[in-house]
């Protein structure tokens, strides 16, 4: 099965999107699971340093998604 | 109090079968005194209003301890197979709604596309009769890529449009959510394997679990009063096989729905109705306790108000078919899930429970009408130990789960305070009726208006009334004026509680940009 540079910026692009809303979404709900846990705030707090440092690697993987995009957009291939 | 609570939970089952046993002998203390009991025909009909209110109260807190003793220490037991990746049956995830926002949509559709579960298909119900909502779901179908599924003519609410969409349903299985509810990842891979173990399982229900309990009181207590029920209730009803569908985080085996005609188009608890029918038919159904999805609670009054009128009407409405049946075919269902039943479907007359006990010190303090017929120390006796092992049985098991005693304490007052909803609600289902919802909004925000307080206005001041009253004639008759007053400030206190409830949260920023269409007023 192939796709054409088009088709394929716009499966990245979408995944950056999703990538990106998916962590905002689950980001709030876990920290409601967190509010409930019963852990003591300093638990609490450890583990929100977890999660946003999960988050941040997250954005990693979106500037590597994202120069993977300009480096199709700027290459001459066009069915990949 | 740690210690303390320790110290009960470890004898939780020996506490909840003495409470069982108190709460039977406050009882029977109760309708012997009060037959004997020599009144006129007035304190009679407040002595049945107070004996009615209370007996409901009883059958409630014994029907919760018969749950604690059942559940203690036993988890899910059911089978599980093991579904081999890419090779299980196709599913159908399906969110219907009408006139919903967008953003809040979205989310939901977000989240079903992340689920781990290979075969899948999602499809977008889409109920909306507004263009510019028809356009918008089009247009999130289109970059989601995910089908848009609509129907010709309009019957039966969100029953009628997933009754037209399983018609032409292939997948083996439906996934139900609404609008607001995110599923996570994993939710299909633990759900699954229930259903395939056991050809008679018709549908595995997940907790509800709403992440906005901090944006106000509203939605703290909202979520406490989902977290009592699906906690210990919940867990209580699945040992006794009658754990009913909440209508969205449900996975159904297809072939069961359509054995019974599909959701019972009747009921606007469509939901509840069906499962009682899946019930009646021999299917099983199964709990799974752990928070799979999350999602939006109302955090206002007015939204909590509607959710709980549309929720108490539709379960009476049910109540009265499962009572008819109970006489017309009572094998149809085994005693313990008669009896969950029972509970469930007389759930919401808890309304018309805590007004009777709230005008009885009332009607004592002001009127001279006694309602209560015990003596002192026979009350002493039965009363305390019934109310205190109720309480503490109560309390010990959510404390068990984490929750905090002023949590509790929220979710608690905040249904009380539902009383006069649930008064007009159960009594228009009990004729049969619909009752409509009319929100008015100030400054954009929904708040309840002076028409929407005056039940309040009118019992908090009947009560502080028959407190002051109450203090006059203290000396005269200081044990049952002494009690009646500490009811009657009890009420006050809850009462009082409306102001802070109904103090609207400010909208996030940006919220309403983000939506794209103003929200329609509730269905």
């Amino acid at each position: 099965m192939s796709m054409t540079k088009e088709e394929l910026l716009k499966v990245i692009d979408d995944a950056i999107d999703l990538e990106e809303r998916s962590i905002r979404i689950y980001r709030k709900h876990l920290d409601t699971a967190l509010f409930w846990s019963g852990l003591p705030e300093l638990k609490r707090d450890q583990i929100n340093m977890h999660f946003n440092f999960l988050a941040t690697e997250s954005s990693k993987h979106w500037a590597k998604l994202a120069a993977l995009r300009k480096k199709i957009e700027k290459g001459g291939k066009d069915v990949y | 109090m740690y210690k303390f609570f320790r110290f009960f939970l470890a004898r939780l089952r020996i506490f909840t079968l003495v409470g069982s046993v108190a709460v039977c002998l406050y009882f029977v203390a109760r309708v012997i005194i009060f037959s004997y009991s020599d009144f006129s025909p007035i304190e009679k009909l407040f002595g049945i209003l107070l004996l009615t209110g209370e007996t409901y109260m009883l059958v409630h807190a014994l029907g919760y301890m018969i749950n604690v003793f059942n559940m203690r220490g036993r988890g899910v037991d059911a089978p599980r197979a093991e579904i081999k990746s890419g090779e299980g049956p196709w599913v159908a995830i399906v969110v219907a709604a009408r006139h919903e926002p967008k953003n809040i949509l979205e989310e939901t559709i977000i989240t079903f596309r992340n689920l781990n579960y290979p075969r899948k298909n999602i499809y977008f119900l889409d109920d909306s009769s507004d263009q510019r909502y028809k356009d918008e779901a089009d247009r999130l179908a289109k970059h989601h890529g995910i089908q848009i599924f609509r129907r010709e003519e309009r019957s039966g609410a969100k029953a009628g449009i997933v009754n037209a969409f399983m018609a032409g349903m292939t997948e083996k299985y439906l996934a139900i959510f609404d609008a607001d509810q995110n599923p996570m990842p994993d939710f299909l891979d633990e759900l699954l394997p229930y259903l395939e173990a056991n050809e008679n399982l018709a549908f595995v229900q997940t907790p509800q679990f709403y992440s906005n309990v901090e944006t106000s009181p509203v939605a703290m207590g909202a979520g406490m009063q989902q977290a009592i029920f699906y906690e210990s209730i919940c867990e209580g009803k699945n040992l006794n096989d009658a754990m009913f569908c909440c209508g969205t985080n449900v996975v159904f085996r297809l072939s069961a729905l359509l054995s019974v005609g599909g959701f019972d188009e009747t009921s606007i608890t469509e939901d509840f109705a069906t499962s009682v029918k899946l019930h009646t038919k021999g299917y099983r159904s199964l709990y799974y306790p752990h928070v799979k999805v999350f999602g939006m609670g109302p955090d206002t009054l007015p939204a909590y108000f509607k959710q709980q009128a549309r929720w108490s009407g539709g379960t009476v409405s049910v109540f009265k078919k499962i009572v008819s049946l109970l006489f017309k075919s009572p094998r149809s269902l085994t005693l313990m899930q008669w009896v969950e039943y029972f509970l469930a479907g007389s759930y919401y007359f808890v309304g018309w429970a805590f007004f009777f006990l709230m005008i009885c010190p009332i009607a004592f303090l002001l009127f001279n009408v006694p309602s209560f017929f015990l003596r002192p120390e026979i009350y002493l006796f039965t009363f305390v130990p019934y109310f205190s092992l109720s309480l503490l049985v109560f309390y010990a098991t959510m404390y068990e789960r984490h929750y905090t005693v002023k949590q509790i304490y929220t979710g608690l007052i905040l249904g009380s305070l539902c009383f006069p909803v649930l008064m007009k609600s159960t009594l228009l289902a009990l004729a049969g009726k619909k009752m409509t919802f009319v929100v008015t909004t100030k400054g954009g925000r929904e708040q309840l208006d002076w028409k929407g307080l005056w039940p309040y206005g009118v019992m908090l001041g009947l009560s502080v009334a028959a407190i002051a009253v109450g203090a006059l004639r203290f000396r005269k008759d200081p044990y049952p004026i002494g009690v009646n007053m500490f009811w009657a400030a009890y009420h006050v206190f809850i009462l009082a509680n409306i102001f802070r409830f109904n103090n609207p949260p400010a909208p996030p920023e940006g919220a309403a940009a983000e939506s794209g269409i103003a929200p329609a007023a509730g269905v």
